[in-house]
C-alpha cells in the first residue's frame, strides 16, 4: 500500500511539472558572453565522441581582423578568413573538399563588443561564401549607421 | 492490488503523455538567405547586393558630404541574364535599405505609376483652392489700387472675353466670373460692373490674356490684333463673343469690313483647330489686365498662375542611379553555369559623370530546369 501510495505521488508530481503552460528560458551567462571573441563559428551540428567536433572552425584560421572608419565615417570590419583544408590525423582518413561554402553575417552594436548585450544596431545578411583551399577571402562589411563601435561576424555552415 | 497499481501507472503515463506537445509541425517559411533551388538568382543575392550597395552608396562624397539631402532619380533596369525576374527587384530592395538606414540623408523621385496618379489627384485638388485663393488676393488688390481706392465715383468696368480660352483649353469665363464677384464683395460697391456682353459707358475693361510657359508654339493669338476685332465687333454692334459655330462670311462690300472679317477669319480658324484645343503640360498662368477703352492703355496688370505643369521633379535630381543585369550562361549534358553581374552606377546628370560605380557577381552551378527565356 505504501509502496503505491509513493508511485502515486510520484505519477502526480511527474503529471503536474509537465502540465505547466510556459517554462522559463535558460538566460546566457554573463561570464560566457564575455568569452565570446569577435569572430565566431556556429556550433556544429556533428559531434563524435572521439574524432572530435568536425567544427568548421577546425579548418578555418583568421589572417587579419580590423575594424575601423571610412572616409565617410562609416564603420568597416575587414577579416581575412583562409581555409586550411585537414589539419587533423583523422582527416587522413577522409577526403577534403577543395572549396566549403559557409554563410557570414556580420552584427554591429553600439556598446564596444557584443558580450556588453543588447539589440544590434545593424546586421548585414547571411552571404554565401567560398572558400578555397589555401587562399584568404577578403571579407569586408561597412555599417550604414555610424554609432555602431562593436561587431560581431558569425561564420557557420 | 498489482493489477491495481500497474493500471494506474498505465494511466498515469497516458496523462503524462497528454500534457507533452506534440511535434513541431515542419514550418513551409524558409531563412531568407537559404538557397532552396540550386542556380539562378535568389533571394540571398538580392539581399547581399543590397546591403553591399547601401553603405557604399552613402560613403561616396557627392552623398556623404552634402549640406542637403541628396535626390536621385531612379532609372530603368536593364536585364541581359536569362532569367525571368522583377527588374526592379535589386532596386527597390537597395531602395528599402537607403531610406531605412541613410538616416534621410538620400531621398528618392517616385515612379510608380498608382502613386503618381493619386499625386496627380491631390495636386489638381490643391490647385483649385489656390486658384479660389489667388483670386481672391487679386480681387484685394484692385480694390487697393489706386484706380479704384481714389476714384471718387463708382468705377465702372465691363468685363470682355479673355484671351487664349480655348486654345490651351482653359475655362476662364469661370475664373472671370470668379475674379468679378470677388471684386465686387471687395469693393463695397465702390466698383460696379456693367451687365456681360456690355461696354459702354464702362471706365475701364477688365480682361485677360492666358499663356504657356512654353517656346512652342501653343497658338497664341496676338492680343492688339484680338483687341482690333473686338472693338471692330463693338462698333457694328455685334456681340464681344467670336462665335466658332458661326463662320466669318467674307463681304464684297468695303476693304476694312474684308480686311476685319478676314482677321475674324483666322481667329476662328485657330479657336476650332483641334490641336490648338490640345491641352500641353506645362505651366499656365493668367494676366489679368484692366485697361482704358479709349486708350487701350493696361493701367493694371497682374498674373496668376491657373494651371501648374504636372511634373515628377525629374529636375531636382542631384543623381540618377541605374543599375544593370548581366549574364554569362554555358549548358553541357543537363548542367548549367551561370556567371551574373550586378552593376549599379550614380551619374551625375549635369556633367554627365559616373560618380560611382559598384558591382556584384556570382557563379552558379545547376542542373537544367530554371526558368529561364
Amino acid at each position: 500500500m505504501k509502496k503505491l501510495a509513493c508511485i502515486c505521488i510520484a505519477a502526480s508530481a511527474l503529471a503536474i511539472s509537465g502540465c505547466y503552460s510556459v517554462k522559463a528560458v535558460d538566460r546566457a551567462a554573463g561570464s560566457d558572453l564575455v568569452s565570446e571573441g569577435s569572430v565566431v563559428f556556429a556550433r556544429a551540428g556533428q559531434y563524435t565522441l572521439w574524432f572530435g567536433s568536425h567544427s568548421p572552425r577546425e579548418y578555418f584560421e583568421i589572417v587579419y581582423e580590423r575594424f575601423s572608419h571610412n572616409t565617410a565615417g562609416l564603420p568597416v570590419v575587414e577579416v581575412g578568413i583562409r581555409y586550411r583544408g585537414g589539419v587533423s590525423w583523422t582527416d587522413w582518413f577522409r577526403e577534403i573538399p577543395q572549396t566549403v561554402t559557409l554563410g557570414a553575417q556580420c552584427n554591429f552594436y553600439d556598446t564596444p563588443s557584443a558580450q556588453a548585450g543588447g539589440p544590434v544596431v545593424y546586421s548585414t545578411n547571411r552571404e554565401r561564401i567560398v572558400f578555397q583551399r589555401g587562399r584568404i577571402y577578403e571579407y569586408k562589411a561597412v555599417c550604414p549607421v555610424r554609432s555602431a563601435v562593436g561587431y560581431q561576424l558569425v561564420l557557420g555552415e | 492490488m498489482n493489477r491495481i497499481g500497474l493500471k494506474f501507472i498505465a494511466a498515469c503515463a497516458a496523462f503524462l503523455a497528454g500534457c507533452v506537445s506534440g511535434d513541431l509541425s515542419s514550418s513551409r517559411q524558409v531563412d531568407l538567405d537559404d538557397d532552396t533551388v540550386d542556380g539562378g538568382i535568389s533571394s540571398t543575392d538580392i539581399r547581399t547586393v543590397a546591403k553591399r550597395m547601401c553603405p557604399a552608396i552613402l560613403s561616396t562624397p557627392e552623398v556623404a558630404n552634402a549640406q542637403s539631402q541628396v535626390r536621385i532619380k531612379v532609372a530603368d533596369v536593364k536585364n541581359k541574364t536569362r532569367f525571368f525576374i522583377d527588374n526592379d527587384l535589386f532596386l527597390k530592395r537597395l531602395r528599402f535599405e537607403l531610406n531605412s538606414f541613410g538616416g534621410g540623408q538620400v531621398r528618392f523621385l517616385d515612379k510608380n505609376e498608382k502613386n503618381q496618379a493619386a499625386r496627380q489627384e491631390v495636386l489638381r485638388d490643391r490647385q483649385v483652392e489656390d486658384i479660389r485663393r489667388d483670386v481672391r488676393e487679386l480681387a484685394r488688390d484692385i480694390c487697393m489700387s489706386p484706380l479704384v481706392r481714389d476714384a471718387k465715383t463708382p468705377v465702372k468696368m465691363a468685363l470682355i472675353p479673355m484671351l487664349n480660352t480655348n486654345l490651351v483649353n482653359m475655362n476662364a469665363d469661370s475664373i472671370g466670373a470668379m475674379l468679378r464677384g470677388e471684386i465686387a464683395d471687395a469693393s463695397g460697391g465702390r466698383v460696379q460692373f456693367l451687365l456681360p456682353g456690355h461696354t459702354e459707358g464702362a471706365d475701364y475693361w477688365l480682361t485677360g490674356l492666358f499663356y504657356p510657359e512654353s517656346l512652342k508654339k501653343e497658338g497664341i493669338v496676338n492680343l492688339a490684333e484680338y483687341i482690333d476685332v473686338i472693338d471692330a465687333r463693338v462698333r457694328d454692334g455685334k456681340s464681344l463673343y467670336l462665335d466658332t459655330s458661326v463662320s466669318a462670311t467674307v463681304s464684297p462690300m468695303s476693304s476694312t469690313v474684308t480686311a476685319t472679317t478676314s482677321r475674324e477669319s483666322v481667329l476662328l480658324e485657330m479657336l476650332r483647330s483641334p490641336s490648338m484645343r490640345a491641352n500641353p503640360n506645362i505651366d499656365k498662368r493668367l494676366n489679368i489686365m484692366i485697361t482704358k477703352p479709349d486708350s487701350k492703355l493696361v493701367v493694371f496688370e497682374k498674373t496668376m498662375l491657373v494651371d501648374r505643369r504636372m511634373t515628377d521633379n525629374s529636375g531636382k535630381a542631384a543623381l540618377i542611379l541605374s543599375c544593370e543585369l548581366s549574364g554569362l550562361s554555358q549548358a553541357l549534358n543537363g548542367r548549367q553555369s551561370d556567371y551574373l553581374l550586378v552593376s549599379f552606377q550614380l551619374l551625375d546628370p549635369e556633367s554627365n559623370e559616373i560618380v560611382w560605380e559598384g558591382a556584384y557577381e556570382v557563379k552558379r552551378v545547376s542542373r537544367s530546369g530554371i526558368v529561364y527565356r
